[in-house]
């Protein structure tokens, strides 16, 4: 409570042009806004800059910004879309993985606790850009298959299959790190 | 969905959460080059179009003036260039006249058929004026040649004139034309020898000392007609365009400008009331000394954002040092005045009153060296933050307004240049900053009454 109220007053501040309060801001929300769109982008640098982006949207429209609403997931979207749009910019679409018949192993869980940011990195660059985006978009950003649509300009069908093929390289991936780590 | 997959989207959940790289500094640096963006270029573009417009105004007034003024300069002395001859001639050929006229009796055999024109009864003092001097030696011929018989005028004026004849010795007769303006007539015979005969009576000739006088008496009643006029109009209006210097203390002063709209209330014969609005940017520069009222705010809002800060480490144990400020604040003027002419001519006027404030916009920023010892152990860092409001704010009567106004007439209308000073009654905006101010308004009075 005390800390929703500490960050309302940022906020306030923060609607008033005052740059000290949006270097606060920024310091509070850095972490979180790398976290996202280095899923999407891959790549630190990108993600530096698109989450700066991000911040720099936030400051420009944070006076729209009704503060009785939860601050994370109006700067999350924030963060998905100036994540989009940089990868719509750079048009980086890796091959697709090929995907083999195999029927994946089952991995131990102990392997998957273990993983760091930088392994799960490793793995999702083996992933198609629209698998890792339409993976991330739905699975950890909470989007419908009908969102992820309009997002990405794809029919909802292949949003489906994208996820699934998505999930399916995963798990081999994981299957393969599971042996290599084991 | 199968128990790995829900473990791994929950690890990446957790993992990329808080993803942390310890760089928020170096991102922080990244983002400031971009943001807040540069400051927009055209205000003070607009500001010298203004300015430079406003000077094009009046050096075109003033160049139109004094073109207006040499040409009927011009015109007067061409008028009085066609009117010399008169004088010229009646004083330089009256011998001339005297021998032609006696010439001319002396042929008249028979009573004239018309009057005997009446100049040639008065010359030479005024009347008969010849332009070619070659007249004389013409009539003598006509004189020498009595088979030819008919002396007419070729050309008549241009107004049909009335024109009168003199029948000389054998039935000849000698036309005299009423001529304005040196119109010739010539005598047919001659062909191409000229004489012109002026019956109006011709403007008497005057001395240096009676034209000055003239002349003075002429401008003493344009210029009283233009007190008049000026008297009369009880409202007029100014735009003005005008530049000023801020300052505090002893900080350097910046140079600012405004443009504005000024109406002119005469209340009495000599006394003024001027009331209107402007627009200004007012720019100060704080260097040498922030104010006390800047420095507090500024050092409150610090205190405040390390309270605030997600970690105790990032803004322990800090120190500020080189504080400089500056503010630019754009504003609405109003000011009320009342203007006092001395004298009689009102080509100067006093001025005194008071001016209220009201702000379009706010923007401060604070430059200041910063030390955190827990940041590069505690190296100086420098930095710039920036406030900024709109639409806030009105300050009634923060400054009087002296002035003395200087006018240069335009034709109806006048230039004034008023160099004024600007004392702060009350403090500026949201740092309630005490400004005072100097600089030179240049109004362009219009007369509001038609010709």
């Amino acid at each position: 409570m005390r800390e929703k109220q500490g960050l309302n007053e940022l906020i306030s501040y923060c609607k008033q042009g005052n740059l000290r309060y949006q270097e606060l801001l920024y310091k509070q929300f850095y972490g979180y806004a790398l976290g996202i769109c280095i899923r999407y982008l891959n790549n630190r640098d990108d993600a530096l800059e698109a989450a700066n982006d991000s911040f720099i949207k936030v400051f420009k429209s944070i006076g729209s910004f009704n503060e009785e609403n939860d601050f994370k997931p109006w700067f999350r979207k924030i963060l998905v879309n100036t994540s989009l749009d940089h990868k719509r910019k750079s048009m980086r679409f890796s091959e697709a993985l090929e995907l083999t018949d195999t029927i994946p192993q089952s991995i131990h869980t102990s392997v998957i606790d273990k993983l760091s940011a930088q392994d799960i990195l490793a793995l999702m660059k083996h992933l198609n850009e629209l698998q890792r985006t339409v993976f991330n978009l739905y699975e950890i950003d909470g989007y419908s298959h009908k969102e992820i649509s309009s997002m990405l300009n794809i029919p909802e069908s292949s949003s489906r299959t994208y996820l699934t093929r998505a999930k399916q390289a995963l798990q081999q991936l994981l299957a393969t790190h599971s042996i290599y780590t084991r | 969905m199968k128990a790995s997959d829900e473990e791994l989207i929950e690890q990446i959940k957790v993992v990329f959460d808080d993803y942390d790289d310890g760089l928020s500094e170096q991102g922080w640096a990244d983002l400031r080059k971009k943001f807040p963006e540069k400051e927009n270029k055209k205000l003070p573009i607009w500001w010298l179009s203004g300015i430079a417009a406003s000077l094009l105004l009046v050096m075109g007034l003033y160049f139109g003036e004094v073109f207006n003024t040499s040409k009927s300069i011009l015109q007067n002395a061409k008028n009085k260039k066609t009117e010399t001859p008169s004088t010229i001639h009646s004083d330089h050929i009256s011998p001339q006249n005297d021998s032609i006229t006696e010439n001319h009796v002396a042929t008249v055999e028979n009573p004239p058929l018309v009057p005997k024109p009446t100049q040639q009864a008065t010359l030479p003092s005024e009347q008969v004026i010849t332009e070619n001097p070659l007249i004389a030696s013409n009539i003598a011929v006509s004189e020498k040649q009595p088979d030819k018989n008919v002396v007419s005028p070729v050309e008549t004026t241009k107004n049909n004139l009335p024109t009168t004849a003199v029948v000389v010795d054998n039935g000849s007769m000698v036309t005299n034309t009423k001529v304005e303006n040196n119109q010739v007539a010539g005598i047919a015979q001659g062909e191409a020898p000229k004489n012109t005969v002026e019956k109006e009576t011709p403007p008497k000739k005057l001395s240096t000392e009676d034209f000055l006088n003239k002349e003075s008496q002429k401008l003493a009643s344009n210029n009283n007609k233009n007190l008049e006029k000026n008297s009369s109009s009880k409202t007029t209006l100014d735009v003005y365009t005008g530049t000023f210097f801020n300052y505090h203390d002893n900080n350097e002063a910046k140079l600012s400008a405004g443009v504005g709209l000024n109406a002119n209330v005469k209340v009495t014969k000599n006394l003024v009331f001027s009331f209107g609005a402007g627009i200004s940017q007012n720019k100060v520069s704080y260097e040498n000394k922030v104010p006390m009222e800047v420095s507090t705010s500024m050092f409150a809002a610090r205190d405040n954002a390390m309270s605030l800060a997600p970690s105790s480490t990032v803004y322990s144990a800090t120190a500020t040092n080189d504080v400089s400020f500056n503010g630019q604040l754009l504003t609405i003027d109003l000011p009320m005045a009342v203007k006092f002419y001395p004298t009689k001519k009102q080509d100067f006027y006093i001025s005194t009153g008071i001016n209220s404030t009201s702000y379009l916009s706010q923007k401060y920023t604070y430059n200041y060296s910063w030390s955190n010892f827990q940041v590069k152990n505690g190296e100086a860092q420098q930095r710039q933050e920036t406030e900024k409001s709109s639409l806030r704010g009105f300050d009634f009567a923060n400054s009087a307004i002296i002035a003395i106004g200087i006018n240069q007439n335009l034709g109806r209308n006048t230039l004034i240049f008023e160099p004024y000073y600007k004392p702060a009654l009350g403090t500026m905006g949201d740092k309630n900053l005490r400004i005072s101010s100097a600089g030179l308004n240049l109004k362009f009075n219009f007369n509001g009454s038609k010709k």
